[in-house]
């Protein structure tokens, strides 16, 4: 009896796995990729090979060896240390940039989708700020103040705000039609709970989509800051300034910007094969919109 | 016709309007005094003075803003703290080498992206598909400096074929003005080529799925002719509104490149200007470039009526 349990079991468990795997191919490998590189991150002291910040001017601009995985950069760091710790850094932003931008958006909209007078103000300035360019905005704030993670996260999440704005309010304005609201209201459901119980949900899954979109891209934003000379202090090791202590001897010594570029570029990768994953499966119509 | 202009082009008004509140606030907004941290650490009192008065800080700021707003609109953009030059005429430098290749960028990526994106639509699925879908979200996620760079050691280390870093004006002639701006505007293209064909495709794909398709299908109409005339001319207005809303993400990347490549284009006088904290460059830099791509929109916006007959203005 135990065996004819069993054997249905597995064989469900394993269809699902197949299903997955044929269904989204794309997904499982950002999901994999992308959990290999948290776990790189997450373990960085055990795993790393020197001391990410330790400078050792005999050892300047090492080529990849078995001692340097990845060389070592203009200081004598080692670049394959400096990668994984950086990790740490960009990862961090990319999910504080996402959080941020999500929550100010989500707020933002709410406000927007169910107020007329607010909607009218708030969209105009969601407009002026999409007007300028996002690294531009990005790049002028961490100027006027003093950079470090927190300062690049606002600066970066301040240019996706708009995006997330207009993305809730649409939602919201297409649900506040729908007669369960009507329904609610007239039950005597007050308005926070209204905009809790009955919208938030409804935001939920294009919020998730595009929240995958804004890491991705600020991931790519806090290498182009660093990168420019303007991001995290150097003495942090983010991608970004590793690349950017990389440039000016790049001709000499290409490895330095080469692998954090590739893991910069490999996570940022992962991160929007989940997000395509991601719109697929929570509603095939966003597939359009976004 | 002239009706809708005038009515688009003071909608760009308010538009416009934040972006000057936005640029001027920006100097206004950071912690503490602004004149100390143009001065940077090494400012004496004396030179903060000077900034100060330069700057007009003393006076109450709706006036700062609308004597600052008021020289905008007549093109005076301020001076520069580092060279005394007036940021309008510096930007006039400047803004060559970013526009050309901003254009080119466009122009290329419209050529390369359309195509595909109808390819990608029409073969929905299958394995050509795939692999431009899969190509586009890799092209997407690259950083520029590793496109750029990557260019660099292919095509001017390794072939000789274009020179590594630096810019020629087009006044130089061709031969020496085309060779500068391949490589850059190749870099940039990638990501706008991707974005484009990811648009290009989803809306071609709703298309498809139109009932008139299946009637030019049934009358006997040749798929290149159905691609071409009945896909996407109706596909036509998303696409180029994408061109428009991709341009925000064309001009950030263009900065990048500047750096990647030497080139003394917008970009790079903004970055410059920002390490020696020279804010009225900043502001000016950055106003001027979103009054581009204002502009660029409405372009787009304006030329929907020729892409599709049934707007009428």
């Amino acid at each position: 009896m135990s065996i004819a349990i069993e054997a249905p079991r597995k064989s469900a468990s394993s269809k699902t796995l197949s299903y997955w795997l044929r269904r989204y191919p794309l997904f499982i490998l950002g999901c994999i990729g992308l959990a290999a590189i948290i776990l790189l991150a997450l373990f960085a002291p055990l795993i790393g090979t020197h001391d990410p910040v330790a400078i050792n001017p005999a050892a300047r601009l090492r080529p990849p060896s078995d001692a340097w995985l990845f060389g070592s950069d203009p200081f004598g760091r080692d670049v394959f240390s400096r990668v994984i710790w950086g990790g740490r850094v960009s990862l961090t932003v990319g999910i504080g940039v996402a959080a941020l931008s999500v929550c100010l958006g989500l707020a933002i909209g709410m406000i927007a989708g169910f107020n007329r007078v607010a909607d009218a103000v708030l969209m105009r300035i969601m407009d002026g700020m999409m007007a300028i360019p996002g690294i531009l905005l990005a790049v002028a704030l961490v100027a006027i103040v003093k950079p470090s993670i927190t300062t690049v996260v606002i600066a970066i999440a301040i240019p996706e705000v708009p995006r997330v704005v207009r993305l809730v309010r649409s939602v919201v304005l297409s649900i506040r039609e729908q007669p369960y609201i009507e329904a609610a209201r007239l039950s005597g459901v007050r308005f926070p709970g209204l905009l809790i119980r009955h919208v938030l949900p409804n935001t939920i899954a294009p919020l998730i989509v595009q929240a995958s979109f804004v890491c991705a891209s600020a991931i790519l934003s806090e290498a182009y800051l660093s990168f420019l000379g303007l991001g995290i202090p150097p003495t942090t090791p983010t991608w970004g300034s590793v690349i950017s202590e990389g440039r000016n001897v790049v001709q000499l010594a290409f490895w330095v910007v080469l692998y954090p570029s590739l893991f910069l570029g490999a996570t940022v990768l992962f991160i929007n094969l989940i997000g395509d994953g991601l719109r697929d499966m929570l509603d095939p119509r966003l597939a359009r919109t976004l | 016709m002239l009706a809708y202009i005038l009515k688009r082009l003071l909608a760009t008004i308010p538009v416009m309007a934040t972006v000057a509140v936005i640029v001027f606030m920006l100097l206004h907004l950071t912690p503490g005094d602004p004149a100390a941290l143009i001065g940077g650490d090494l400012a004496t009192p004396e030179d903060l003075r000077r900034i100060r008065e330069q700057l007009g800080l003393e006076r109450p700021i709706a006036e700062q803003f609308l004597g600052w707003l008021w020289q905008v609109l007549q093109g005076d953009l301020g001076t520069s703290l580092f060279n005394q030059m007036p940021v309008s005429q510096l930007i006039a430098q400047r803004i060559e080498p970013t526009l050309i290749i901003g254009l080119t960028i466009m122009t290329f990526a419209v050529i390369v992206a359309i195509p595909l994106g109808v390819i990608a639509a029409w073969k929905a699925g299958s394995w050509i598909d795939q692999l431009i879908m899969t190509l586009a979200v890799i092209a997407f996620s690259m950083p520029i400096f590793l496109i750029g760079y990557l260019l660099i050691f292919k095509f001017s280390v390794e072939l000789k074929w274009f020179p590594v870093r630096g810019y020629q004006p087009m006044s130089a002639g061709p031969a020496k003005f085309f060779p500068h701006i391949v490589l850059p505007s190749l870099t940039v293209s990638f990501i706008y080529i991707a974005l484009l064909t990811r648009m290009t495709r989803a809306t071609v794909l709703d298309v498809l799925n139109q009932d008139y398709m299946r009637t030019a299908r049934a009358k006997g109409m040749a798929t290149p002719r159905i691609l071409a005339v009945h896909a996407l001319k109706n596909a036509a207005v998303p696409i180029v509104t994408m061109v428009g809303i991709g341009l925000s993400s064309l001009l950030g990347g263009i900065v990048v490149t500047e750096t990647v490549f030497a080139i003394p284009g917008m970009g790079r006088l903004m970055i410059d200007a920002i390490i020696r904290r020279d804010f009225p460059i900043l502001q000016g830099v950055i106003l001027v470039l979103s009054a581009l791509y204002v502009l660029i929109n409405l372009l787009i916006d304006l030329s929907y009526s020729l892409f599709d007959p049934r707007i009428r203005y």
